[in-house]
């Protein structure tokens, strides 16, 4: 995700309940990377406890209580948010960066949502990463029986896995797998690695890689999870994409749940990257070279209940209007 | 478009063809935006034509619609203009099934 001078960068740090989310956070407060950092913690419970945690960390630290901030607590995250931005311009604050600890069943999309709508909160922040944090002892689990757990992976650009202390290779690998299982684009990183922190602030988003088509169901509340990637192998026209990739947003982005794309929009044109957390669409942005010599357009998608041959099909009678 | 200068804008939103540009000064190719734009509200039209409803050129950045009742709306940008149309006609071809519907 591009950032633009002036921007705080914002990192937004998911996992399910339970997963170590504090702890993390914790560490990275004290990073050398993270010093001019304000957390921002959303607790599900009524009395917050996750932020006397963290206190001692000496960063700026708030908590909002009552509610998730995936549906109760949006507009107190906003005015946090503003308030923060508010201390950073009269100069009362030196940040340079917010990490946004959600609760353990928040949906990060609204959160993302709330700052790309809010014209001041999206001119003056840059969304560098949504994070989610896997349990290695019961990651598979946990995405199984709570949809929830399975949204924040499907939606992460970047997955840790915590509770390696306690838990055996075999369970850290399938943690693993399961995460490429359910998102093959998002990076896998360890918490219990020394340069974490660094691993964090210097991670670049993957571009989508050619992936099997890949179904799993049993997922409580999702009716089909499915993961695949298409290929167009012609120059993309920009209007016919954009009227298709708008129009099926519009109808099914509940159901997309990440979509990501490399387009070849032209001879001399840099590959253009596209992404979109549901209905939710970043800026294209173009990047400086194709990564490798292929330069045919590929896009990657984790959808429910959309089935690929349909996107496939409509893509092609869109592109041949 | 700007209503002080009433010089016409070249679009802000992420699908219009200028935030697809590496360029400093997208307005300085404003002819080839305007030009991708007719084309793109050409598609819009097709896209709808099965509910009555036609899009047109607004102010060079939004979009104007209207229904067979000559009723009419203006969506912001491109992500909006599925909702206003819908407003208008109550319904919208299904993109998964633009070819059955037509």
């Amino acid at each position: 995700m591009q950032q633009n001078a002036g921007q705080i960068s914002v990192y937004i740090l998911s996992g399910f309940l339970g997963t170590g989310k504090t702890t993390i956070l914790e560490r990275l407060l004290r990073a050398p990377e993270f010093l001019k950092t304000a957390a921002i913690i959303n607790e599900f419970g009524e009395v917050g406890l996750d932020h006397s945690l963290v206190s001692h960390t000496g960063a700026a630290t708030s908590v909002i209580e009552a509610g998730c901030a995936c549906c109760q607590a949006l507009p107190a995250l906003e005015k946090r948010l503003l308030d923060t931005l508010t201390e950073v311009s009269a100069g009362r604050a030196e940040i340079e960066t917010i990490i946004i600890e959600t609760s353990g069943v928040s949906d990060p999309l609204p959160i993302l949502n709330t700052i790309r709508s809010n014209f001041i909160l999206n001119r003056f922040l840059s969304v560098k990463s949504v994070m989610t944090v896997v349990d290695c002892t019961r990651g598979r689990a946990l995405g199984e029986n709570y949809s929830e757990a399975a949204r924040q992976i499907a939606v992460a650009d970047l997955a840790i896995l915590s509770k390696l202390d306690i838990s055996s290779e075999d369970q850290a690998n399938d943690a693993r797998a399961y995460i490429k299982q359910v998102n093959p684009d998002a990076r896998v990183i360890r918490n219990d690695a020394p340069d974490l922190s660094s691993q964090i602030l210097h991670h670049v988003e993957l571009m989508p890689r050619e992936r099997d088509t890949i179904a799993w169901s049993g997922v409580k509340h999702i009716e089909k999870l499915t993961t695949f990637s298409l290929r167009y192998d012609s120059k993309v026209d920009w209007s016919r994409f954009v009227i298709w990739l708008t129009m099926i947003l519009d109808q099914y982005g509940a159901q997309i749940l990440r979509f990501k794309g490399l387009l070849n929009t032209g001879d001399a044109n840099p590959p253009l990257a596209i992404h979109s957390v549901q209905h939710l669409m970043f800026p294209p942005y173009h990047l400086p070279s194709w990564p490798d010599a292929d330069v045919t357009s590929r896009l990657a998608f984790i959808v429910d209940g959309i089935p690929s041959e349909r996107l496939r099909s409509s893509l092609d009678e869109f592109m041949a209007l | 478009m700007c209503e002080v200068c009433a010089v016409f804008g070249v679009g802000e939103h992420w699908s219009d063809s200028p935030a697809i540009v590496n360029a400093m000064f997208p307005a300085r190719d404003i002819q080839q935006y305007r030009a991708h734009r007719a084309q793109r509200i050409a598609l819009i039209n097709k896209v709808l034509a099965s509910t009555g409803v036609t899009c047109f050129d607004w102010d060079g950045e939004r979009y104007g619609l209207e229904d067979k009742s000559y009723r009419q709306a203006v969506a912001d940008n491109l992500t909006d203009v599925w909702k206003v149309a819908r407003q208008l006609s109550n319904t919208l071809p299904d993109p998964l099934k633009l070819a059955k519907a037509d």
